[in-house]
């Protein structure tokens, strides 16, 4: 109205923020890890979003992947090993206004942190999980994960994994309210940084699993896949990922697939023929907990201390014919 | 203090309120309080609301000590910090231009030539010294841009919260953008009349400019022939024979030639008669009538215009009278060029030609000619009108003359019953007459205003412009919301009507700029919070009774009533008058306004206002429809359509029951037929009844397989994989380089050679300085790259060592 666009405003006060102002720590990643270029996927999209340092907060568990918030020029907590995505909902209910990024590797979500991991999923918080699946405990130096292929030797099976591994992709597709769902691998950067780029946008628990090299201690794992790139299947839809000439060039094998589509994605999630790469699935419909929790009426600091006050009066001494105004029971 | 529903919310919860589902929102009761204040009397309070409403009358005590908190409507509320928004105010007006700072700014902004992260950061610069300029002539408007610009970037650089670093980076950016700036030395202007005679002026001049443009190569070229005739008849007059001008026109050559002698020759030897001295007299005289408009064709703004671009003031015989003598030197400067391509072509006959220009006037230009004039200027301001010159007016705009008017506003001219005047209701009336270009807008239209301009100027009648500044109306608010409240209110709506667009009344009215054209008023929400802290978005409506209370003659016909004082029956303007309530004491109308302390509020206003209000809305709807908006004979034509298409579609399906019942029984007949003789026939021949034929029931038809798809492979192309290997095969660089887009910024070619290898803006890899080590840190990058992207290329150093392992190890990778 009068002639006015509200989505004109001049706003520009604050400088302009390159990568290099999201640089936190030196990094002390092993050379070729798949860690840096996730950092440098996530530092691509705090420049290209403009992130405020002072309302953006990395949290991690234990682990390589860990190590990320402190490589990050933003908010970070580096909590216990398993516990990352319970600290991120408590940050994200107390502060719904942050932007709230989680590292795991796949001891510290598939292990000791299953079970947050299923009810993360189901709360659905707005955030982004990301779950650096190397495939192996490399902090501790080469133990077996829940991800570690069957018949791979390491230092607590050097017989070889009896078990097949667990799937994070059905698994977090089993879980109710799941929201979003994707898989990418760490060494093709223009594909990993569009699948986080589409992760924060999404409203609600946006899970990808990263498959990440560990030049160390699985320099072979994923050999197969980087020879021969026909073995991963990229799913792009116009509702997914679209990529450039030259990362289809790369991807020939490719399928239409529609993220809405929760079927078809167990389906592709359970594949053994080719690793799917892109969204496998997106539901911007489904009900966030921070949403169903808001209190109609946000309290004024007069109700909270009051809350307090009468809160604190019920353990109050109070003095013979003091009179009690906060309707507190008079103690002895 | 809480708005409340409107009464037709409240009637449609009441309506559904079995059916309604629960949204999440508060359900506020229709008064601020759920049961009544001690001593509220419903009946005292709404006699008292009506007692002002009615008759405008209201008990001293009804106003506040103090006084009542300055308030605007809610939807103004919403729009205050103009500086913060981008619109088209400021402008920036030199001689030739008028255009908005933020034209200047883009276009400055397109022409830095950056890229990248240094774009991005120059661009966030210029845009916040754009706000600081833009606040700025909000509160002194007429600086020099230059020096504002120069003035709003010390301030920016002087903001201590900078780094050094940073406070570098904003000076060499502000100061590039400056050594850029065009329009330097223009004035910026706020919304006001300022700019729009300033908007004027420059569109007067460019008029000016455009016209002569088309007929400057002819006019030069017909001036150029006719000197050149001239000048040979010179040369052959025995003047110029004479051994003195020889002498004068010829280069001495050290006393060498002979110009006595040389004359005599000349005057034996004439071979070309001299002009008549009739014919001579009439090219010089028609060169010098042309000359009178030459400074017209210059290219650059002439010193002294042969056209007075002064606009007349307030007379609009003066402006005729001016129109008459311009046209008076057109024909003459035409009968000249006319005279002049005679001459110069030797087709000029005196027995023919004189008489005929003797009689040349005004009736024999042609409109290419006519359109060389730039129509008279004439400024119309609120004096004009106090002095009653409308009836002038009216009789020039009929006129059909090519006078150019702008009717410049900073009053509405309300009558007694708060209705816009005639000199705010121009532009409909000039439109009506079917030939005079008109564009009505308020000054804050900047942009529809200019295009109003350049079609009127251009257009060869009578041209009407139609501004409103809303300077005069006293208040807070800055006089461009001022202006444009009164477009929204529908008291100033814009108007466009261009005779030269077409002959199709659809194709020279225009009413669509207005905000939400096909609505009374426009609408639009608004978030407050509630007495009990909840958020809640209500709609608002901008009515003709909220642009009335922001004007601040107009307080004694609005009361602010405190929430105490509200009464179930205050319903908003726009329903109340949608409604049956006008007229009637069923139900009082206010306004929901927002005072400087930020509570929402409610000003009831008198019937008076209200009642303008319903009078607006009725004018407004009936020039929408003129312009084609919600117009009752398209709906009328269109709903008859649809009822001759339901009519049809009918006949069609009753056509196709009746042949479909007539078909069935006819089967169900034969079908009775065919078993009564197969059941006689088998009692005829003593054998059992036939078994039922068997039916054959379709399979399923089998889910396709849905197995991924490879990408097809190029036409032609026996193989992708043996084409690309080709390709690669036929292609090899000598120089390495790296696969940027895949780098996974893994350090590893970094740690290498910090000299060689650096990171991009997004942090991805690329050679910086091939030469700055040896080969073999290209092959061990290659080798180490765990994404295999870098390329070595061939060894620029023929005597490094192990150069021949070197290159075998780097074969691989290039």
């Amino acid at each position: 109205m009068f002639g006015l666009k509200n989505e004109c405003v001049l706003g520009y006060e604050e400088e302009y923020r390159t990568i290099e102002d999201y640089q936190g720590r030196i990094v002390r990643w092993c050379p070729g890890c798949g860690d840096n270029g996730i950092l440098s996927a996530v530092q691509r999209l705090c420049r290209d979003e403009q992130l405020s340092p002072e309302k953006t907060v990395f949290v991690s568990g234990i682990g390589c992947a860990a190590r990320l918030p402190h490589y990050m020029s933003t908010y970070g907590f580096h909590g216990l090993h398993g516990r990352a995505l319970v600290t991120a909902q408590g940050v994200k209910i107390r502060r719904p206004d942050l932007k709230v990024f989680v590292n795991m590797g796949d001891g510290d979500c598939c292990s000791i942190g299953t079970a947050h991991w299923i009810h993360s999923v189901r709360l659905n918080m707005d955030m982004v999980a990301m779950l650096h699946d190397n495939n192996i405990y490399g902090l501790t130096k080469n133990q077996a994960s829940p991800t570690t292929p069957t018949g791979r030797k390491t230092a607590t099976t050097p017989r070889g994994t009896p078990l097949r591994p667990l799937n994070p992709l059905t698994t977090t597709l089993g879980v109710t309210n799941a929201s979003f769902v994707a898989q990418v691998v760490e060494w093709l950067p223009e594909l990993l940084y569009n699948v986080i780029r589409q992760a924060y946008h999404h409203k609600g628990f946006a899970f990808i699993r990263i498959l990440q090299r560990c030049p160390h201690f699985m320099p072979d794992l994923f050999t197969s896949l980087l020879d021969d790139p026909s073995r991963l299947l990229l799913l792009r839809h116009e509702n997914g990922i679209q990529v450039s000439d030259a990362m289809g060039r790369i991807l020939k094998t490719q399928e239409e697939h529609d993220p809405s589509d929760l079927h078809r994605a167990r389906e592709l999630a359970e594949s053994q023929e080719r690793v799917p790469v892109g969204i496998l699935y997106r539901n911007e419909s489904v009900a966030r907990y921070e949403d169903l929790r808001r209190p109609a009426r946000v309290p004024t600091w007069e109700d909270r201390q009051r809350l307090l006050e009468n809160t604190f009066d019920k353990f109050g001494i109070f003095p013979n014919g003091h009179e009690v105004t906060t309707g507190a029971t008079q103690k002895e | 203090m809480q708005p409340k529903k409107s009464r037709r919310e409240r009637a449609e919860a009441e309506d559904v309120a079995v059916e309604a589902e629960d949204d999440g929102l508060p359900k506020e009761p229709p008064l601020p309080w759920q049961t009544p204040p001690q001593g509220y009397d419903a009946d005292a309070v709404r006699a008292e609301l009506l007692a002002f409403h009615l008759y405008g009358h209201r008990r001293p005590a009804a106003v506040p000590p103090g006084g009542v908190p300055a308030a605007v409507p809610v939807a103004l509320h919403t729009h205050l910090d103009l500086a913060a928004v981008r619109h088209d105010y400021p402008v920036v007006a030199t001689p030739d231009e008028c255009l908005p700072l933020g034209h200047v700014i883009d276009a400055l902004i397109a022409r830095s030539g950056l890229e990248g992260d240094d774009e991005e950061r120059f661009r966030r610069h210029v845009l916040r010294l754009e706000a600081r300029l833009r606040s700025a002539t909000l509160d002194e408007p007429g600086a020099v841009l230059g020096d504002a610009w120069s003035a709003a970037a010390a301030a920016l650089a002087g903001d201590e919260a900078l780094s050094e670093d940073q406070r570098s980076v904003l000076r060499d950016n502000l100061g590039r953008a400056r050594a850029a700036l065009e329009h330097a030395h223009g004035t910026l202007l706020s919304c006001g009349r300022d700019a729009v005679l300033e908007l004027f002026r420059a569109e007067l001049a460019r008029d000016r400019h455009a016209r002569s443009q088309a007929w400057r190569d002819t006019v030069a070229e017909v001036v150029r022939r006719a000197e050149e005739l001239l000048q040979v008849d010179d040369d052959h007059s025995p003047a110029a024979q004479s051994p003195e001008h020889l002498r004068d026109a010829t280069a001495d050559a050290g006393g060498e030639v002979d110009f006595d002698t040389m004359s005599v020759l000349l005057s034996e030897s004439r071979i070309a008669e001299p002009l008549p001295a009739s014919r001579r007299e009439r090219v010089e005289r028609a060169l010098d009538a042309i000359r009178e408009l030459g400074s017209l064709f210059d290219p650059a703004p002439p010193v002294a215009p042969p056209f007075d671009d002064e606009p007349v003031r307030n007379d609009c015989a003066a402006a005729l009278e001016r129109h008459r003598e311009r046209m008076e030197r057109l024909v003459s400067f035409f009968r000249a060029l006319h005279v002049a391509r005679l001459e110069v072509d030797n087709r000029y006959r005196e027995p023919v030609h004189d008489a005929f220009f003797a009689g040349f006037d005004a009736r024999y230009l042609t409109r290419e000619e006519i359109a060389l004039c730039p129509g008279v200027a004439l400024v119309l301001d609120d004096a004009f009108f106090d002095n009653g010159g409308v009836t002038d007016l009216l009789e020039l705009l009929a006129s059909g003359a090519p006078v150019k008017i702008l009717v410049l506003l900073d009053d509405l001219h309300m009558d007694d019953d708060l209705a816009p005047g005639v000199p705010a209701r121009l532009g409909a009336m000039a439109a009506a007459l079917g030939n005079v270009s008109v564009a009505q807008a308020p000054a804050s239209a900047f942009a529809f205003l200019r295009d109003g301009l350049r079609e009127g100027l251009s257009w060869s009648g009578t041209a009407l412009f139609a501004a409103y500044t809303g300077e005069s109306a006293p208040g807070d608010l800055p006089v461009y919301l001022r202006a444009a409240s009164a477009m929204d209110a529908r008291l100033f709506p814009a108007l466009s009507f261009q005779p030269g667009r077409g002959r199709r009344l659809a194709d020279r009215i225009d009413v669509g700029v207005n905000t939400q054209p096909e609505r009374d008023w426009p609408e639009e929400s608004f978030s407050y919070r509630a007495a009990n802290g909840a958020t809640v978005e209500a709609p608002t409506v901008f009515t003709t009774a909220d642009a009335l209370f922001c004007d601040g003659r107009l307080a004694g016909n609005f009361w602010s009533v405190p929430p105490e004082k509200w009464h179930a029956h205050m319903v908003p303007v726009a329903e109340w008058v949608g409604g049956d309530a006008v007229g009637t004491d069923a139900a009082i109308p206010y306004v929901t306004v927002v005072d400087e302390n930020g509570d929402v509020g409610r000003a009831v206003p008198t019937r008076r206002a209200a009642e303008a209000a319903l009078r607006c809305r009725d004018a407004w709807r009936h020039l929408r429809e003129t312009g084609g908006v919600a117009n009752s004979f398209v709906h009328d034509a269109l709903d008859a359509e649809r009822t001759a298409l339901a009519e049809e579609k009918r006949r069609e399906v009753e056509e196709i029951e009746r042949t479909y019942a007539a078909n069935l029984e006819r089967d169900l007949g034969e079908l009775a037929q065919e078993i009564i003789s197969r059941i006689a026939s088998q009692l005829l021949a003593g054998g059992a009844l036939p078994a039922a034929p068997a039916v054959a029931v379709p399979k399923a038809a089998p889910r396709p397989a849905t197995a991924p798809a490879e990408v097809p492979a190029p036409a032609g192309a026996p193989a992708a994989g043996a084409t690309e290997t080709k390709e690669e095969e036929a292609v090899s660089f000598d120089d390495p380089y790296i696969d940027t887009p895949l780098c996974t910024s893994c350090n590893d070619c970094f740690k290498i050679n910090t000299m060689m290898f650096a990171y991009d803006a997004n942090k991805q890899a690329y050679i910086k300085d091939a030469d700055a080590g040896p080969y073999c840190d290209l092959v061990r990058a290659a080798e180490i790259c765990p994404v295999k992207i870098i390329h070595p290329g061939k060894p620029k150093n023929p005597d490094e060592p192990g150069l021949d392992d070197l290159v075998a190890r780097a074969a691989k990778f290039n």
